[in-house]
């Protein structure tokens, strides 16, 4: 669906939305990106349009044109793309497009860029966006859609099966805590009502559903909330560096890790097993070194998926990533959601103390 | 019988194709271990870019005033050379990096040290090929990093074996420092002995206060660590071609000179324009002859041109094996098997001819009569 062809400002745009949400009974789809090119003469616009994306300015609002072939029938897909008001980094997609008109367009296109990836939400944060909607009066969970992540360890009933639900009821909330206790099944989209206020659906991979209700207060109450607290995790992992800079005319190594850290530690019988994991989800490695005792793993990845590069070094617990060749700390996002959902539901960023030995 | 020597007209096509199989197979199993060599070579190498990326990444600390300056320093000059060269507090750290230093070695590995050591000392003249002046070797070390009022020399290995170490130094009478490199869980550890030539020798090691407090603690606490290295200048050409293809690969639109040196800058940190510029030069003819590189838009200068990498495959351990196997088809191709090819022509000729000459043979063995109760129609003669 398009929107009316005009300049628009932020604002503009958000009550341009409400009227379409109030009037045409339409749902709003939000995606949230992260995008920080390496090349500072690169944006995001310039990424898509690289894509054979149609690009439309609108004022502080671009429009990006996709078009794809659905039993013969060519449809078109609308996306309207603003840059976050605060945080430069984080970027809205907008759409009255359904969600399956945007998998079919936008979800390959993100995934095909090497430096945008999705504001995703690991589940900690998940559930604490929950806790924090449901505090509101009368509000209630009403749906969710949920699989079993990390397999193989936990205390969960037969946890060798991989395990897909959808729960429709208005007791959502309880039967998904039944389900993750008993099951180890996590939601990747929940759906909140807040009576007379709105309703909306919430994904991990970062992409939010507005089905009634006011744009501008869900920006502010739902989507803001979320990205000031995985914003703090991003930035320690875009920390990460391997690069030369000047200094009285000499070259000098500017070089900075970051660490993740299982609750589970991996053990030596279970590391080909984990790459085996890694490969499947588009990871490649070489100069692999595994050796057996206390385990010390160091390795070069490549993310077949975006093109970049990272070193490695891990205990089985601790695992240290560098950024090399200039890519993107994109991919170091992407090993962290990895680890997070094929590996340890619990794993941390270790946040670095500046300069001290480690 | 000159028509003897002469390969008939029905045996030239059983001649020709037995000639192809011979060399088929000689070339199979020469290139098969061309590959075994090519790939322990790069291992070889890799072990040492690992240790002197150990060292950098031990040293990448604010609160260490002892930083990374480059590798290498005097490799392009072909002088005699240190692995890894460290600088801060007017202190140069000169560090030569073996992968082991053990009972077969070390007498040569410390008398290098030694004599390397020496040559700084006495401030020998060298050639600085880069610029092309003759200078006393710490006035080239000076221009590198400037002001150096202590030079700290320094053998660094992850297989010491200390009871020969101090053997061969009361030896050769030589003291020096030896750094033990550990790499322990996701950590690694410099441990840095005094290794004494005798109780009386007055060398107590480092002479920087602020350079022992750190390695103490790089020995106590250890530093995490990643590989930061790719290549040095000594590395094989081998390895080179290799490790460089995987980040150069994600050029798809192909990769010039700027492109090597922007995502190379570690590696190439305070090298000389014409070090960068001569092995990349050196890089590329080599890729070309391999099949390992093409170019897409020639411009008749190797700095200038645009090249990209020549694979069907673009999975990293897919693509890392297609260049060992064509390096090796192509050191085979136009070495060895050049020469080994006359010597199995000569050979096939000769069996083809000696069949040939059993089927005369044995054409005329049919007017032969045999022996009564004996068959000899296999023996010819």
């Amino acid at each position: 669906m398009e929107i009316k062809n005009k300049s628009y400002s932020n604002d503009s745009f958000i009550r341009e939305c409400d009227d379409i949400l109030n009037t045409k009974s339409k749902g709003l789809n939000i995606i949230t990106l992260i995008f920080r090119p390496s090349n500072y003469n690169e944006n995001l616009i310039k990424s898509f349009e690289g894509l054979g994306i149609q690009i439309k300015n609108l004022g502080e609002v671009t429009q990006l044109s996709m078009r794809y072939l659905l039993h013969k029938e060519e449809r078109i897909v609308n996306f309207y793309l603003t840059q976050h008001p605060i945080y430069e980094e984080i970027y809205f997609i907008y759409s009255f497009n359904g969600i399956s008109d945007i998998y079919r367009t936008l979800f390959g296109a993100v995934e095909s860029l090497s430096d945008v990836y999705y504001l995703w939400l690991p589940p900690s944060y998940f559930d604490k966006l929950k806790e924090l909607i449901l505090e509101n009066e009368g509000s209630y969970m009403t749906y969710f859609r949920g699989q079993s992540m990390a397999t193989g360890k936990g205390e969960y009933k037969r946890p060798m099966f991989a395990r897909k639900i959808i729960y429709e009821a208005e007791d959502a909330k309880m039967a998904s805590e039944e389900l993750r206790f008993e099951y180890g099944i996590l939601p990747q989209t929940i759906e909140f009502v807040i009576p007379e206020v709105s309703k909306f659906r919430i994904n991990k991979k970062g992409y939010y559903t507005l089905i009634s209700g006011n744009v501008g207060v869900f920006l502010d109450e739902v989507i803001n909330n979320l990205i000031k607290m995985v914003i703090e995790d991003n930035r320690e992992i875009e920390t990460a560096k391997l690069e030369v800079s000047k200094i009285n005319g000499k070259e000098a190594l500017n070089l900075k890790e970051i660490m993740f850290e299982l609750e589970n530690e991996i053990d030596f019988e279970e590391m080909k097993g984990f790459i085996k994991t890694m490969e499947e989800e588009g990871f490649s490695l070489y100069n692999t070194n595994l050796k057996k005792g206390s385990v010390i793993f160091s390795t070069h990845i490549v993310d077949e998926k975006k093109g970049n590069i990272f070193s490695l070094t891990s205990d089985g617990k601790r695992f240290t990533l560098m950024p090399k060749y200039k890519s993107n700390f994109i991919s170091l996002i992407r090993f962290h959601n990895f680890l997070i959902e094929k590996i340890d539901h619990f794993t941390k960023v270790i946040y670095s103390k500046k300069d001290a030995i480690k | 019988m000159l028509s003897n020597n002469k390969i008939s007209d029905q045996k030239r096509t059983k001649f020709r194709n037995l000639l192809r199989k011979r060399i088929g197979e000689r070339r199979k199993k020469l290139i098969n271990e061309k590959i075994n060599a090519i790939k322990n070579k790069i291992s070889e190498n890799y072990s040492e870019i690992k240790d002197a990326g150990i060292i950098i990444v031990a040293f990448n600390n604010n609160d260490c005033p002892f930083k990374y300056i480059r590798t290498e320093p005097l490799f392009y000059s072909k002088e005699k050379n240190f692995d890894v060269l460290l600088y801060g507090n007017k202190t140069i750290l000169l560090i030569s990096i073996k992968e082991t230093v053990m009972d077969n070695n070390a007498f040569s590995h410390i008398k290098s040290l030694k004599l390397y050591q020496e040559d700084v000392e006495n401030n020998i003249e060298i050639t600085d090929k880069a610029e092309g002046i003759r200078l006393k070797i710490v006035e080239f070390y000076k221009r590198l990093v400037g002001e150096i009022e202590n030079k700290e020399f320094i053998l660094a290995t992850q297989k010491p074996l200390f009871a020969i170490i101090n053997k061969t130094a009361k030896e050769l009478e030589y003291s020096f420092c030896l750094w033990k490199l550990v790499e322990k869980q996701n950590k690694i550890f410099i441990i840095n002995d005094i290794i004494n030539r005798g109780t009386e020798s007055g060398y107590f090691g480092h002479k920087d206060k602020v350079l022992n407090d750190y390695l103490k603690s790089l020995a106590k606490y250890g530093k995490n660590y990643n590989e930061a290295l790719t290549f040095m200048q000594s590395s094989s050409r081998y390895l080179r071609a290799t490790k460089m293809a995987i980040p150069l690969s994600k050029f798809k639109n192909g990769f010039d000179f700027n492109n090597w040196i922007d995502i190379f800058d570690v590696d190439l940190m305070n090298w000389h324009k014409i070090e960068k510029e001569t092995l990349y030069e050196n890089y590329i003819s080599y890729c070309l002859d391999c099949g390992i590189i093409k170019c897409l838009d020639n411009k008749d200068n190797i700095l200038l041109n645009k090249y990209k990498i020549a694979s069907i495959y673009s999975i990293a351990p897919k693509l890392e094996l297609d260049i060992i196997q064509k390096m090796a088809r192509f050191e085979i191709d136009k070495g060895i098997l050049k020469e080994e090819i006359l010597q199995i022509k000569k050979q096939v000729t000769s069996e083809v001819l000696s069949e040939q000459a059993n089927e005369r043979g044995e054409n005329l063995s049919k007017y032969i009569p045999k022996p009564l109760g004996k068959d000899n129609s296999n023996k010819s003669t």
